[in-house]
């Protein structure tokens, strides 16, 4: 089955897209490989308890690499593929080893995925001293992605004031790159992203 | 720098350690993957020790470590904006330290150079630090001459300037002022490789400014090292006792924190992490008379700081 990765610095709002994506495309529940919270029982959530439970306002809310299964109609056809969630990755290196070693498997799974979202969030793009501003590891992400996989950015809360000028930074820092400006709070951009999967799912 | 040779697998595991950043993973990730498979293993360095990674590690200074990271970001993002054709804001590094002595200024200025190093602004990194006899002279052009030295030793690194304000302190004629101009000059003809950091305490750093307008408006960082708290004190006497290893009993642990207690409540000695050292250098020269005496030593006596070590330590 074919993975698509969504990966990007902390706090960006991966999860947040995933959730909601998983709503858009016409999923019943969010339906994950193995539990997001590390506990054998619970791999299935309504979206409702996914944003609730998972998505939160601090960094490194998620610390380990979760797939979940979607389904996504074409034509008559339906593709299924996995949209995995990742831990965000910061730049430096984070005191926490149970944080670093959500990470590092995050980054193992980039490694061998189909397709990357790379998300950054536009409302922080420039903002000095943000976990979320846009440095180093998103230049070595688009590097090292852009040339084996399908390859896009996420432009994210670009419902945000000053999204518009992060975009426009994002845009010039990577002018060879598909850059797509997403809300995952409104679905701004959820049908380009939709679209941008699909072609590659073939 | 030690040369380890390195596979991806083991890269994401020295990550996962926390001994390199994830910027050294796509580094190593990108220079075997690009080339295929079959090549053999690649080279990455080990870094040493993140100097952020020291900051964090010193007690207390939450607005220092946040201006820090604050800056080392700004840097980061102007270098990439010239990079993508976009204006750049001018990077302007010299540093104004505000804090009585003890309060980690020289520490942290230390952990900048290398921070800037890292990031590219600084060629060396070093520190240089300065005190008024180290600049002005005896006579005319010799403090110019003694200053352009100082200046040149500290090319590539940082000139830090320890109670700035000694230079203004003998009026119009005084030999500082010639000081100061030489200082400003080698601002300008040096401003790729070189950064300034004037330290003091704060009222005369506040005060030498504010009569020097000329040189504040070249000074546009300013950190305030605040006292540090009788918690924090404390917990760097822990951290002392634990880098040497000896641990505290917990009535020494009560005697510490009342030592430091009385000493902050006396205002006339600087209750500052100098004042702990003492403390705790003391007490551990204390114990060792307490325990020369005796014919059987276990482990734990090797290492245990009593009550009355602490006392006798901060009494004398
Ligand atoms: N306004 C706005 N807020 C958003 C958007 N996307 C996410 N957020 C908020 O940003 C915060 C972080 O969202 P998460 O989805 O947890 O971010 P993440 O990238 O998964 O973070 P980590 O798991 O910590 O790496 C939350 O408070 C979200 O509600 C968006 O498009 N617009
Ligand atoms: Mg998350």
């Amino acid at each position: 089955m074919k993975d698509c990765v969504i990966i990007g610095k902390p706090n960006v709002g991966k999860t947040l897209f995933l959730v909601n994506f998983a709503e858009y495309v016409g999923a019943a529940v969010l339906q994950f490989e193995r539990s997001p919270s590390g506990s054998l029982y619970e791999s299935t959530y309504s979206f409702e308890r996914a944003r609730a439970g998972l998505v939160g306002p601090n960094p490194h809310t998620t610390t380990a690499v979760a797939p979940a299964l979607l389904r996504i109609r074409v034509g008559k056809g339906v593709r299924e593929f996995h949209m995995t969630d990742t831990a965000g990755i910061c730049e430096g290196i984070h005191g926490d080893p149970v944080v670093r070693s959500g990470m590092a498997d995050s980054l193992r799974r980039l490694r061998g995925c189909d397709i990357v979202l790379h998300m950054v969030d536009a409302s922080k793009a420039t903002s000095p001293g943000a976990v979320e501003a846009v440095g180093d590891v998103d230049i070595r992400i688009a590097a090292f992605s852009a040339s084996r996989a399908a390859y896009a950015i996420l432009a994210n809360k670009m419902d945000l004031p000053g999204a518009d000028a992060g975009l426009l930074f994002i845009r010039r820092l990577f002018p060879r790159e598909s850059v797509i400006p997403t809300s995952a709070l409104s679905g701004r951009g959820f049908r380009e992203v939709r679209a941008f999967i699909v072609k590659h799912l073939r | 720098m030690g040369i380890t040779v390195c596979s991806p697998e083991e890269a994401l595991d020295m990550f996962e350690e926390g001994r390199i950043p994830a910027s050294e993973v796509f580094r190593v990730l990108g220079d075997r993957e690009l080339r295929g498979t079959t090549q053999p293993r690649v080279q990455a360095p080990v870094q040493p020790p993140d100097p952020l990674g020291e900051l964090d590690s010193m007690i207390g200074l939450g607005q220092v470590k946040d201006l820090v990271r604050e800056l080392r970001a700004f840097v980061e993002i102007q270098r990439r904006r010239l990079r993508a054709g976009l204006a750049a804001e001018p990077i302007v590094l010299h540093m104004i330290f505000r804090g009585n002595p003890g309060t980690g200024k020289t520490t942290v200025a230390r952990i900048l150079g290398r921070v800037f190093r890292e990031m590219g602004v600084l060629e060396k990194g070093h520190l240089v630090e300065v005190e008024r006899a180290d600049l002005v002279g005896e006579y005319i052009g010799h403090t110019a001459q003694k200053t352009r030295d100082q200046v040149k030793r500290a090319l590539g690194g940082i000139l830090f300037i320890d109670e700035a304000y000694s230079l203004a302190r003998g009026g119009e004629k005084d030999f500082g002022k010639e000081a100061i101009d030489t200082l400003v000059k080698a601002m300008e003809d040096h401003k790729e490789n070189l950064v300034l950091i004037l330290a003091g305490y704060p009222d005369e750093m506040d005060r030498f400014l504010w009569t020097n307008p000329g040189l504040r408006s070249r000074f546009p960082l300013h950190l305030d090292f605040r006292d540090y708290s009788l918690a924090e004190l404390l917990d760097i006497g822990r951290m002392m006792f634990a880098a040497r290893q000896y641990r505290l009993t917990p009535d020494a642990e009560e005697a510490l924190e009342e030592c430091l207690r009385r000493s902050i409540a006396v205002e006339t000695i600087p209750a500052n992490a100098r004042l702990v050292r003492n403390i705790v250098e003391k007490a551990i020269r204390k114990q060792a008379l307490r325990l020369v005496a005796r014919r059987e030593l276990e482990r734990d006596d090797l290492v245990t700081i009593t009550a009355r070590e602490i006392r006798e330590a901060a009494g004398d």
